[in-house]
């Protein structure tokens, strides 16, 4: 496994052994963003093509990362997650929300990816949370799947879904504000 | 928002940021089904290096029509003397000439180097792959490492040193690179028939001085002494192999199929060449078109089987007009257009609009051995002129044929519902195999050159 300044150094020199090297590394974790974002919506040749896309995205914009600012694979993440959502979008008029397009249009500026106090605060606060509630944060919230979606894959009915969301919320919402509450203290 | 997503989740996902994406998740994710498959995985590195090359080629297009207006005299001097014309296919010499793919020169007697030279320096290395000087130029084909040359200074960079010590600029010259690696032909004046050694300099470097040793051309082996040759479908392959440092070098030379040019050796990933001992596989180091290099640790055994099992060859075809229907968004168009470019018969099956893009399905029929693996596409404009595309393509992870290809719609100059496009130099995978027994101790003492 190469480090990761290497790949981004040789792509960077447009060296397309290194392309192929991060596709090795990061592909199966770019191909299961795109899988789940397109589940049910996309096709294999569409979740084919988005990966392919975002990796054509790195090569393309690699002068863009900033070590400094975080880590490659969160990157990658980040320009997949993007793609995903676009192409969901338009794939499907039915699943076309403006949730999608909030997404899309408010996606965060380079200075502000890692400035902002509250999500890193959200982050900590769902970095608590025990794994099966992590995971209905991150299919729901993260990956904007529906509550049919959901209970259809954790096998529970879309009230417990319903119910279990709103109990992980509440959670969270205690947690921030006692974070908060401490962080005014100091 | 949707209505799928309540106010209070709309805020929430606000909070986390719509392009938030936490180690945590991103490792979540990766310990989740859906996993890909390895053909999924090799779909996705097949479509991404085809548009990044495809993209590369646009580019390096427009910077040659840059080139040639600012630069007409280099790239008209090296259109004029170029390697492909020294290396024509005039004489009838089989000669093993190093570091040139072709064993045939423009003029019966020339000088040629005896061998590669390398000279390294911690990472930076210089590598002459062969020189040959001929009575009206000086070609020299060498690899670099951590030697950065431009457009601005490579006049100034690349020199050579005659026996008499004058330093020779070179007039023209071609190169790529990649990573930190250069490879590049490069022409100068000719040396003195009589010279038996010339210094190749690279400004700024001073300890990468590689001393070339040359001998005329009537002292150079003969193909058949110099390597193994084998045949399949047509093409000939001579392998020369050397032992440097450790590991086992092997120059191919071919002797190709006619209006064929060998591309690469093998299909990676699906196959590639084997170095077989009597232990088991060598590691293929580097595998370039005209050598490859494997890892010898240790004593080397007697005998050793290198196997090419496939080659990607390019051929030089002429382009073939190709007008096709634009359909409506989201539909189909079943369409029965038979085509032949180069060996290949194509059948244009079926046109699919896929949001911006058409897909365009194909089938072809190749002669026994040839399979038709890719296709240059570029937007027909005139009789005289056609511009590069950026497309993606589909290949068959069986067959390894091309299956269809996507070209974005934003890319073409739509005429009103129909577009043209120019299919060119289609790549094939050409079976073999071409099989080589090598013997240890005609490795050993090997030498190009006949005292």
């Amino acid at each position: 496994m190469k480090d990761d300044l290497l790949l981004v150094r040789g792509i960077m020199q447009k060296n397309s052994s290194y392309l192929e090297e991060l596709i090795s590394q990061y592909g199966k974790v770019v191909y299961a963003l795109c899988a789940r974002i397109l589940n049910g919506i996309g096709s294999e040749e569409d979740i084919e093509e988005c990966a392919s896309d975002t990796f054509v995205a790195v090569w393309n914009k690699i002068g863009e990362f900033d070590e400094q600012r975080g880590q490659l694979r969160t990157w990658i993440m980040i320009l997949a997650k993007y793609r995903c959502l676009d192409l969901r979008r338009s794939l499907s008029s039915v699943v076309k929300s403006v949730n999608q397009k909030i997404a899309v249009e408010e996606l965060p500026s380079r200075e502000e990816f890692s400035q902002l106090e509250d999500r890193h605060m959200v982050r900590e606060a769902i970095h608590t949370l025990k794994a099966s509630d992590q995971e209905l944060v991150y299919r729901r919230y993260y990956l904007l799947e529906s509550i049919e979606s959901i209970a259809s894959h954790l096998e529970l009915s879309e009230g417990v879904v319903q119910t279990r969301l709103w109990r992980v919320r509440k959670q969270l919402r205690e947690k921030l504000s006692w974070e908060r509450e401490a962080r005014g203290r100091i | 928002m949707n209505k799928d997503f309540s106010p209070e989740e709309t805020d929430f996902i606000k909070k986390l940021g719509p392009m938030d994406m936490s180690e945590d998740f991103i490792d979540w994710l990766a310990n989740t089904q859906p996993h890909p498959t390895e053909d999924n995985l090799k779909r996705i590195k097949l479509c991404s290096l085809k548009q990044v090359r495809a993209n590369a080629m646009k580019r390096t297009r427009r910077w040659q029509v840059a080139a040639a207006v600012v630069l007409l005299g280099i790239v008209l001097s090296f259109f004029a003397i170029g390697p492909g014309k020294v290396v024509a296919e005039i004489a009838k010499l089989l000669h093993y000439v190093p570091g040139f793919d072709s064993q045939t020169m423009e003029e019966k007697d020339f000088l040629s180097a005896t061998q590669p030279v390398v000279v390294k320096n911690g990472g930076q290395m210089l590598e002459v792959m062969g020189l040959v000087s001929d009575s009206s130029k000086t070609y020299l084909h060498i690899r670099m490492n951590e030697i950065g040359i431009t457009l601005d200074n490579w006049k100034d960079t690349i020199l050579l040193k005659d026996p008499a010590g004058r330093l020779v600029p070179a007039k023209s010259g071609s190169w790529s690179s990649g990573g930190n690696n250069t490879e590049g032909w490069f022409a100068f004046a000719p040396l003195d028939q009589d010279s038996r050694t010339v210094t190749v300099l690279i400004s700024g470097y001073p300890h990468l001085i590689a001393l070339i040793n040359l001998v005329p051309s009537d002292k150079l082996m003969g193909l058949d002494e110099a390597g193994i040759s084998a045949t399949a479908q047509g093409i000939t392959i001579t392998a020369v192999p050397e032992l440097r440092e450790e590991a086992l070098v092997v120059n191919l030379l071919f002797q190709n199929a006619p209006g064929a040019r060998v591309n690469r050796i093998g299909d990676a990933p699906f196959t590639q060449a084997e170095l077989h001992g009597p232990n088991g596989l060598f590691s293929l180091l580097e595998n370039h078109r005209t050598d490859l290099r494997f890892a010898i640790t240790g004593p080397e055994p007697e005998m050793m089987k290198l196997i090419i099992p496939e080659l990607v060859v390019s051929e030089q075809e002429k382009p073939v007009k190709l007008k096709i229907p634009i359909p409506a968004a989201g539909q189909n168009l079943g369409l029965d257009t038979k085509l032949v470019l180069g060996r290949h018969t194509l059948l244009i099956k079926r046109i699919e609009r896929l949001n911006n893009s058409l897909r365009i399905y194909l089938d072809s029929q190749s002669p026994a051995g040839w399979k038709l693996s890719w296709i240059y596409l570029e937007e027909w404009e005139s009789p005289w002129s056609s511009r590069g595309l950026s497309y993606c393509g589909q290949r068959d992870g069986i067959t390894r044929k091309i299956q269809y290809f996507d070209v974005d719609l934003d890319e073409l100059k739509r005429q009103e519902n129909y577009v043209v496009l120019m299919l060119k130099n289609p790549d094939s995978i050409v079976q073999g195999p071409w099989e080589f027994n090598i013997d240890k101790n005609k490795i050993m003492g090997y030498s190009t050159y006949r005292p």
